[in-house]
């Protein structure tokens, strides 16, 4: 039961390709939220939302901060999220939910600022899925703003730090993916840490997170997309790094489709984001790039049938190969699923 | 959300020493059942039944329940799935979000002993999936010549226990320090014995006071299943490397009938019916060597939650603090080596 749900209810959609196979690499689940427009998103609200029509095969878990241990040491408290999402992903794989495998791959959290020690409970992570955890996504979003909301407030440039870049290199060593959240305004930092760190596998979220709130970005949309179309190309131009289509319908991003008086059709959202995603697609490649619901923090701007007909508009200009990549073999091959 | 949530609802027991630690060594969850107390039982309805009984329960035990075993790939190993899914129970309530019980802080699953030696790598891989709370397996060999009697998903033929095969399987469970658990009925008994004496070292779990028949053919036969039962259970009690669980005596199989009444049955009437197997195990295998479990929701289908462990208190009434300490909470923590 989503908060939103009465509002959503106001639109309805056929879906388009309904039999085109789709990865999820993006969403989150949690048991309790207050102030989240889906205060609780476990296997059966996820599913409820998958069910709706697309053919959605697997996905992919993102850390969300969920079932955190209550004890032991605080490094390793975020080890329970792993455990809880890999019993869910059991649910799943037992077929008793349907046929699609919820969390086939699992990203984690913990803090790489300390560097080597982050190793530990990357190690523990791995014991705790062996066969279905991935990496870590690492929130890097920090802005001067006040008004730009803060995902969760992280020290400025993390991404430059050296214990950062220390902790990162963990993963590599293990052959598990650095996936970054970050604003556009910081692309150019994590540019500089792929650079850096040319053997890790790194993800970036949601396009590269474009403002388009507060006082220096309100109004300004075309400049801003200029800014991130050049902090892009750059990223792009590192091999080890993928991006994540969608996540660009959040309150951040300021289309404000929250505030009208009915959500949004996918043709308006297509229209809105067709330039992102063509941009991202262009520089990276169906090769590297991958559409995502980021759901359920993007249905604060539409439902999640919606959604994937907005991508599957916004993507019509391309080839079947070209498409079969988009919305599942890009992610199958970089989370390593076999679904 | 049960399926008989109604009827149990007839009778309400305020919970006696509300305040006395309990582990609950012995529940089940499943996703979706055919079963008459609850097509689902996911941790929110265990946690509805723990809450609304008002017993303090602290830790809980998981026990096999062919739950979300993997659709796909090699049928050996597919219990897997089940350790995961309970090891991610017992990860939401280990987050503090879900109250003070500790769901699933054991896990008890299921490996076909009948691979052998190959049943190793099945309890490899089971460990593995939840290195920090997998503790065993069970393979019940509950069988009756009576087919009036459940037959047991694991059971293919009778003298189960006594299979070379099968024993070359618990060979591995001893190997890996694992327990294992053994749900049979009281005429196979002797069976658990002969086993226990070929496998010293292996801690063995008999579940549900050793399952004294009472349905079907057994009915009305109380005095002869009783002098069987306690001679059997007399000799495995001499097997120090066996324990008792101790409930799982109001089911359908014991013929009690609870189930046919229009309310279900009390605590008094339950002590009444079934409170000597309780009271004989302890005195057979002593406060060290058993442990009460609620067998739930196996159990929901003849009685209420909170009914049970009142029904287990009274049997132990006069039992010291010490006593009461071993047998509701610190033999099933030390067996299964938990923390809480």
């Amino acid at each position: 039961m989503g908060t939103n749900d009465a509002w959503l209810s106001g639109l309805d959609e056929e879906i388009i390709e309904p039999d085109l196979p789709i990865c999820d690499p993006h969403h989150h689940l949690w048991g309790h939220r207050e102030g989240a427009i889906e205060p609780r998103y476990l296997l059966e609200e996820l599913g409820a939302d998958i069910d709706t029509g697309h053919n959605i095969v697997s996905t992919v878990f993102v850390e969300a901060k969920a079932m955190y241990r209550a004890h032991g040491p605080e490094p390793m408290k975020a080890v329970g999220e792993i455990e809880f999402v890999n019993g869910v992903a059991a649910m799943s794989a037992s077929g008793l939910y349907g046929k699609t495998r919820v969390a086939a791959g699992i990203i984690g959290a913990t803090d790489l600022d300390v560097g080597e020690p982050a190793g530990e409970v990357l190690d523990e992570m791995i014991a705790a899925a062996p066969d279905r955890f991935r990496g870590i996504r690492c929130s890097a979003t920090w802005d001067p703003d006040p008004a730009v909301r803060q995902h969760r407030r992280a020290p400025e440039h993390r991404m430059m730090s050296e214990g950062h870049r220390a902790g990162v290199a963990e993963l590599g060593k293990r052959g598990l993916i650095y996936e970054a959240w970050c604003f556009h305004t910081q692309i150019p930092e994590l540019t500089d840490l792929a650079r850096a760190l040319p053997d890790v596998d790194i993800v970036l979220d949601h396009l590269g997170g474009p403002i388009g709130i507060g006082g220096a970005y309100e109004g300004r949309r075309d400049e801003i997309m200029e800014e991130w179309k050049r902090a892009l190309a750059d990223l792009a131009a590192c091999s080890n790094v993928s991006v994540k289509l969608g996540g660009i319908f959040m309150e951040v991003n300021g289309f404000g489709w929250h505030q009208r008086p009915g959500p949004p059709t996918s043709d308006e959202l297509a229209e809105a984001a067709r330039p992102y995603f063509e941009y991202a697609i262009d520089r990276f490649g169906p090769d590297r790039a991958m559409f995502e619901s980021n759901f359920p923090v993007e249905k604060i701007s539409t439902g999640y049938k919606v959604l994937w007909n907005a991508f599957k508009k916004a993507a019509r200009g391309y080839s079947p190969l070209e498409k079969a990549k988009l919305f599942r073999d890009t992610a199958t091959r970089v989370y390593g699923i076999g679904v | 959300m049960g399926n008989n949530d109604a009827w149990l609802a007839k009778l309400e027991e305020p919970a006696l020493e509300p305040e006395l630690p309990i582990c609950d060594c012995h529940h089940h969850l499943w996703g979706y059942r055919d079963h008459p107390a609850a097509t689902r039982y996911l941790l929110d309805d265990l946690l509805a039944d723990i809450n609304d009984s008002g017993h303090n329960i602290v830790s809980t035990v998981f026990v096999d329940s062919n739950a979300m075993f993997r659709a796909r790939g090699d049928r050996a190993t597919a219990p897997v799935g089940e350790v995961e899914f309970a090891n991610g129970v017992a990860a939401m309530c280990a987050s503090g979000l879900y109250g003070k019980t500790q769901v699933a802080a054991g896990i008890i699953s299921h490996a076909d002993m009948t691979l052998g030696s190959a049943a190793g790598a099945v309890l490899d891989g089971l460990a593995r999936a939840a290195p920090a709370r997998f503790r065993g397996v069970r393979h019940s060999a509950a069988w009756d010549a009576d087919d009036g009697l459940p037959k047991h998903r694991h059971v293919k033929a009778p003298q189960l226990l006594l299979d070379e095969t099968f024993r070359a399987g618990i060979a591995e469970v001893a190997r890996r320090g694992l327990v294992y658990e053994c749900y049979l009925w009281h005429p196979q008994l002797p069976e658990l014995t002969d086993l226990a004496h070929a496998f010293p070292d292996l801690t063995i779990i008999c579940n549900h006071c050793g399952g004294p028949l009472g349905a079907e053919s057994y009915r009305g036969k109380r005095d002869a299943v009783m002098a069987e039962w306690r001679t059997s259970m007399a000799e495995l009690a001499k097997c120090e490397n066996v324990m008792v669980k101790l409930g799982g005596v109001n089911m359908v199989v014991n013929g009690h009938d609870w189930e046919k009444r229009e309310l279900p049955p009390s605590s008094d009437e339950m002590v009444a019916a079934a409170g000597s197997y309780i009271e004989q195990s302890i005195e057979l295998f002593g406060v060290e060597r058993g442990m009460f479990e609620s067998n739930y929701p196996a159990e929901r289908t003849t009685a209420g939650y909170g009914a049970v462990w009142n029904f287990f208190k009274k049997i132990t009434s006069s039992f010291s603090a010490d006593e009461k300490a071993a047998l509701y909470h610190d033999n099933a923590a030390r067996v299964y080596r938990l923390e809480v």
